[in-house]
């Protein structure tokens, strides 16, 4: 009876009207310089790009070339690219020079305990989010293959209110 | 980590049905329901997070509704104070570790109930962060997360933490004193640890920490009594060129019932065959290094190179090698290839010589799809009473759609005795066996995934986000609900 109850709760739930996407909140980490940077002092003008990535996840390493790509695109356009590795102690030492070989210029932050992926509902990697100045989510992106930067670019150029670079 | 909020209620579920079994065993197509709801409502600086969790089966002892975890959470821009289920980690995790592992769903061989992998205290925390200092104290009940939620309370959660940890930062510099008091079955043991990281200039970095037990009235690095774990990294992150060096010396540091989680110091692959042979650190006696650099050419191509050392001294010396290297390169457009070989010297496993090579290639088709292959091939001698040649593979193929379709089959084949053999005979079967299985994943809109299995799948070991863990063999059908809201 105790299941039975519980499952529809959690079916009333899910097929409840669909929330809105949510806000990110001015969060703060501690970045590969050892320096604690809040999201209010990194975020972009327009839009703000947060990657969560880790040295061990595959789509993750494939993902990281492109990001850079479009970074580099969109930096004259207030867009920033903030990315937060999700590495566990296991693998901290690796994160600021695995990142730097991949060419990432744009910060990276530590998020070891998986605390602030717990809080924006992040449950695989790599997760991104585009966020606008307000900090609201406005796309997320799950995962990562061959052709999926176009998918982001285009969801950048849309909320930009541009065609594109 | 300080949050300025809004008021946002938020949170996802996981309902997994299975019809299915481990190979060979009754009843074959056992039907179970595992649930997992995570709700989270935060209002300003304050925030409430709860976690139920229930599995159904036909076997009444192994069912289970469980309000898993529930925290009261406040936050300023320099305090936080929390009281439930929490997670935390002292420095590299040599002293405290607490961590969740989320969409991961644990079973283990001996109570086939299950549940989320996650290692969480129960407790309270008090934290203050200020730009230079910092001050800690918590205490909780670690969970034991080999046990399921049908399991006494008193069993999961057998220890008593009590930790404090004060720092102070400055010209990119931290030095970090913790302490932990650990009582478990009347016993009290006291444990610090200094953790002192920073950066250096020509983009130098650094982190070593030491920690020991106190008040054992034996001198440090005495031999077999002493307790103490030493950590130390070094690593350079230039534009084209990076590396690490790491260090580990780990004696009698398995602390309680294992709430710690000191760096392990070997590399963590995402390769099936190499993923399963993980070397697993063993903190009764470690000593040992990893080292590993990269370098990206002009044209986007990049090499990693690894190689990891592990010396155990128990009745008589183990001492595990590891040499991997990687190629990544683009092959036009939005494809890339990747290719890695690997070898390792593994005594411990009686694998004295254990060989591995692979690549995965990947591609855009059509109109935002993309195909992948992935090939592993695996061979080794194993000593021992139950010895031989083993040769595993695996093929992956696929196609997807973005991240909102995706079609997989996964063929692996193994020689391994282990693996081969049908523990319900005498004799020792020897024929290849191969799993094969087909994932499909579908995604309908940002809040809601459905992902489903059939066929077979390999168990054996797997790591993912620095911990390991035992996955069980399966046949069957799996279906796998994901909802964000």
């Amino acid at each position: 009876m105790r299941i039975r109850v519980v499952s529809l709760g959690i079916l009333i739930l899910i097929f409840l009207p669909v929330y809105p996407q949510g806000k990110v909140y001015d969060f703060s980490l501690k970045d590969t310089e050892n320096q604690t940077v809040s999201l209010s002092e990194i975020s972009g003008k327009s839009l703000t790009v947060v990657d969560f990535w880790a040295t061990w996840c595959q789509p993750c390493i494939r993902s990281m070339p492109r990001l850079v790509d479009l970074s580099e695109t969109y930096k004259d356009q207030g867009v920033s690219f903030i990315g937060i590795s999700v590495d566990s102690p296991r693998n901290l030492s690796k994160v600021k020079p695995f990142a730097r070989s991949m060419g990432i210029l744009y910060p990276i932050l530590l998020d070891s305990n998986g605390e602030l992926m717990g809080e924006l509902n992040v449950t695989a990697v790599p997760t991104l989010f585009i966020i606008d100045s307000d900090y609201r989510i406005l796309y997320m992106h799950e995962g990562f293959n061959a052709g999926d930067e176009l998918t982001i670019k285009e969801e950048i150029d849309k909320h930009l209110g541009t065609k594109g670079p | 980590m300080s949050i300025a909020g809004h008021s946002q209620f938020s949170g996802n579920n996981t309902m997994e049905v299975q019809i299915g079994n481990i190979p060979d065993t009754d009843p074959p197509w056992l039907v179970s329901n595992y649930n997992q709801l995570n709700l989270q409502y935060r209002y300003k600086g304050f925030k409430a997070f709860a976690r139920g969790e229930y599995f159904i089966t036909e076997f009444q002892e192994r069912r289970y509704v469980s309000l898993s975890q529930v925290q009261l959470r406040y936050s300023t821009k320099t305090l936080q104070f929390t009281a439930g289920n929490f997670y935390d980690m002292l420095g590299n995790g040599l002293l405290l570790r607490a961590y969740d592992i989320p969409g991961t769903v644990f079973e283990s061989q001996g109570y086939r109930v299950r549940h989320g992998f996650y290692r969480d205290l129960l407790g309270a925390s008090g934290a203050y962060q200020g730009e230079k200092f910092h001050l800690k104290a918590l205490y909780g009940k670690p969970l034991i997360n080999v046990l399921p939620p049908t399991v006494d309370f008193d069993e999961r959660r057998k220890d008593n933490v009590y930790a404090v940890s004060t720092g102070y930062a400055d010209w990119g510099q931290s030095l970090t004193a913790n302490y932990l008091l650990n009582a478990l079955s009347g016993e009290y043991h006291h444990f610090g640890s200094v953790n002192v990281t920073g950066t250096l200039p020509l983009d130098f970095s650094y982190n070593t920490e030491f920690a020991t037990e106190f008040g054992r009235g034996q001198p440090l690095f005495s031999g077999d009594g002493s307790r103490h774990a030493i950590y130390a990294s070094l690593a350079y992150a230039g534009m084209n060129f990076g590396g690490s060096l790491e260090w580990k010396d780990y004696n009698n540091f398995f602390l309680g019932s294992g709430f710690n989680d000191p760096p392990t110091l070997v590399k963590e692959h995402s390769y099936k065959v190499l993923n399963r042979s993980t070397h697993v650190a063993q903190l009764t006696n470690e000593r040992g290094y990893q080292v590993e650099v990269y370098y990206r050419f002009k044209d986007g191509q990049m090499l990693t190179l690894n190689t990891s050392r592990a010396r155990n001294e128990a009745h008589e010396v183990y001492v595990f090698q590891e040499y991997f290297a990687e190629l990544y390169v683009p092959a036009g457009g939005s494809s890339s290839l990747k290719w890695f070989i690997d070898y390792a010297m593994d005594p411990f496993k009686e694998e004295p010589n254990r060989y591995a090579t692979g690549g995965i290639y990947e591609t855009p088709f059509l109109n935002k799809w993309s195909s992948l292959i992935q090939l592993e091939y695996q061979y080794f001698e194993r000593d021992g009473l139950i010895g031989g040649s083993v040769h595993n593979g695996v093929l992956i193929a696929g196609v997807s759609r973005g991240s909102k379709l995706s079609l997989s089959v996964t063929w692996e084949v193994s020689t391994d005795p282990y693996q081969t053999d049908n523990i319900n005979t005498f004799e020792v079967e020897r024929q290849a066996r191969q799993w094969i299985g087909m994932d499909a994943r579908y995604k309908f809109n940002p809040h809601h995934t459905l992902a489903l299995f059939a066929g077979q799948r390999r168990g054996g070991p797997a790591c993912t986000s620095g911990i390991c863990y035992e996955v069980l063999d399966f046949k069957g059908v799996e279906l796998r609900w994901i909802s964000k809201f």
